[in-house]
């Protein structure tokens, strides 16, 4: 079967940004997180996915179909929440619910009062009298209530309470059971990729530095500790960026079993979080 | 399609509210002027609902939410032309609402009933202001097409306030008998059908235009 996802050679360019050759795939049953500082292009990359803006070069296939082709097709079975609240704010609840349902074929109005109540938003409240997690559990109300095979989604966990940002993911998770559909979020919270991501794609200034099971990514990098004295420059190509102080160092490295045949001694060597993956990635790239 | 006029109905509910209050000062305001006052009204009314509908959909920045729909942008344009009729004809059943309550009352206030040429001319004068506007707002958005959108009503009172006296003041000018002509009831089935014919003519390429410039669009 198709992937849910297919992202080939995007490209994308702004006065002053570009999305270079963005590639990456995503299979069915999978959830992937999709990282990278501010301004490196996670929003542009997702607004391509859903034909908001058009791109320059590449392709963009969902469920197996080009995403501009098929596009009316593909927007029923995808489920999106947007970084801000996009719903009308002079409607409430209840009537933005009523423009928005009869439009999706398989809209499942008994799952929405399901998550409404989940979520205690009161259906006659205005949306601009929402709290800001409040709209985006509308957000995810309207977009877990379609049926939707593929959820895709920018920063969903912005704003959320932990309580609800675990709820959140439990919900994620249990979509997830069902092995036709996918998920596709980005986020700075990298402890939610932690808890629930297959698969994680970090893109630093328009470019995807990698796309892998997270798994992987533990497997290879590591996070290295040192004394001064043995960082020379045969040991410093292995980095991909490195903290200086005084007595030591600190930096991580691309494949740390490359290293442990060659340093054993005098090195300690750490799993290092998503977080310090992205920090040395992105200090390295301001060093040059 | 349906549930895209409803929503710019459901939107400005207040709209809906002040409504009356427009047509009643426009009704006070023609008190000297005369019959015009129904077209006047009628026009007034289907204007600001359109521009209120076109300025919460740019205030809530409607196009990503709408774009992520399963909607095409061609419905998104339709609509927006529907919805012109759609406020056209509540505009009419609110004149109509309100110059029937105040001759029941016998209010001391000078009311017109409507006609088929009120309508027929706030049907044409509707649809030539949205053919203009509309490319322009589905090529720049909402604010940008401000300025024209100004224009185009100041105009058309502009042009409305020089023509009318004109017509008043000598019966005889060429002006006012082709008016006349135009207006008067034995209007020829020809005419009827070429301005009908050239209406929809003018109609259909500004939703191509809009539909070309909105499929282009980023947001
Ligand atoms: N419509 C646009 N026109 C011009 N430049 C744009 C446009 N949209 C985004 N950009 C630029 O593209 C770059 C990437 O922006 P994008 O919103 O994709 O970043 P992001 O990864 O989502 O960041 P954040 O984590 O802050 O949400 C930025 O430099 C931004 O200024
Ligand atoms: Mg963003």
């Amino acid at each position: 079967m198709a992937p849910i996802l297919e992202v080939k050679g995007l490209r994308k360019e702004f006065k002053g940004f570009a999305l270079k050759n963005i590639s990456f795939t995503l299979e069915r049953g999978y959830i992937m997180g999709f990282i990278g500082p501010n301004g490196a292009g996670k929003s542009t990359t997702i607004k391509l996915i859903m034909n908001l803006l058009k791109r320059d070069g590449g392709e963009i296939k969902v469920f197996g179909l080009d995403n501009i082709k098929h596009e009316k097709e593909i927007k029923n079975r995808i489920g999106f929440v947007f970084d801000e609240n996009y719903f009308y704010e002079e409607l409430t609840v209840a009537e933005m619910k009523r423009v928005i349902a009869p439009l999706y074929k398989n809209w499942d109005d008994g799952a929405f009062n399901r998550y409404l109540k989940k979520f205690s938003l009161p259906p006659d409240k205005k949306i601009k009298e929402l709290s800001k997690g409040m709209k985006m559990k509308f957000s995810l109300a309207v977009a877990l209530s379609h049926n939707a095979e593929l959820l895709i989604m920018d920063e969903p966990t912005s704003g959320l309470d932990p309580i609800i940002r675990s709820e959140l993911l439990d919900i994620l998770t249990s979509v997830i059971q069902d092995e036709n559909k996918g998920v596709f979020f980005s986020t700075h919270i990298t402890s939610d990729l932690d808890k629930i991501a297959d698969y994680i794609t970090f893109i630093n200034d328009g470019r995807i530095i990698f796309s892998c099971p997270k798994d992987d990514i533990f497997e290879k990098y590591a996070l290295v500790r040192g004394p001064k004295e043995i960082l020379n420059a045969g040991l410093r190509q292995y980095f991909v960026g490195i903290k200086e102080n005084r007595f030591g160092f600190e930096g991580l490295v691309k494949d740390k079993h490359q290293l442990n045949k060659m340093f054993k001694d005098g090195i300690v060597i750490d799993k290092p979080s998503l977080d310090d993956i992205m920090l040395y990635f992105t200090r390295r790239v301001q060093n040059v | 399609m349906f549930n895209l006029i409803l929503k710019d109905i459901l939107i400005q509910k207040k709209t809906f509210l002040f409504g009356a209050v427009y047509i009643m000062i426009i009704i006070l305001s023609f008190q000297q002027i005369g019959s015009p006052m129904v077209p006047a009204s009628i026009i007034a009314l289907t204007y600001v609902m359109t521009q209120y509908a076109c300025a919460y959909d740019d205030k809530n920045k409607a196009d990503i939410l709408l774009n992520s729909l399963p909607l095409g942008r061609d419905t998104v344009v339709a609509a927006r032309y529907l919805s012109t009729f759609v406020f056209l004809a509540i505009a009419v059943v609110y004149y109509i609402v309100l110059a029937g309550i105040i001759s029941v009352l016998r209010l001391p206030v000078r009311v017109y009933p409507v006609s088929f040429e009120d309508i027929a001319g706030c049907l044409f004068s509707s649809i030539v202001m949205t053919s203009i506007y509309f490319p322009v707002f589905f090529k720049v958005g909402y604010i940008k097409s401000r300025m024209v959108n100004f224009v185009l009503f100041y105009g058309l009172f502009f042009v409305g306030g020089m023509l009318v006296p004109e017509l008043v003041k000598d019966k005889n000018s060429e002006l006012a008998k082709w008016t006349t002509r135009l207006f008067s009831n034995q209007w020829d089935v020809h005419i009827i059908a070429g301005a009908f014919i050239i209406t929809i003519l003018f109609l259909s390429t500004s939703y191509m235009l809009s539909l070309k410039f909105y499929r282009n669009r980023e947001f």
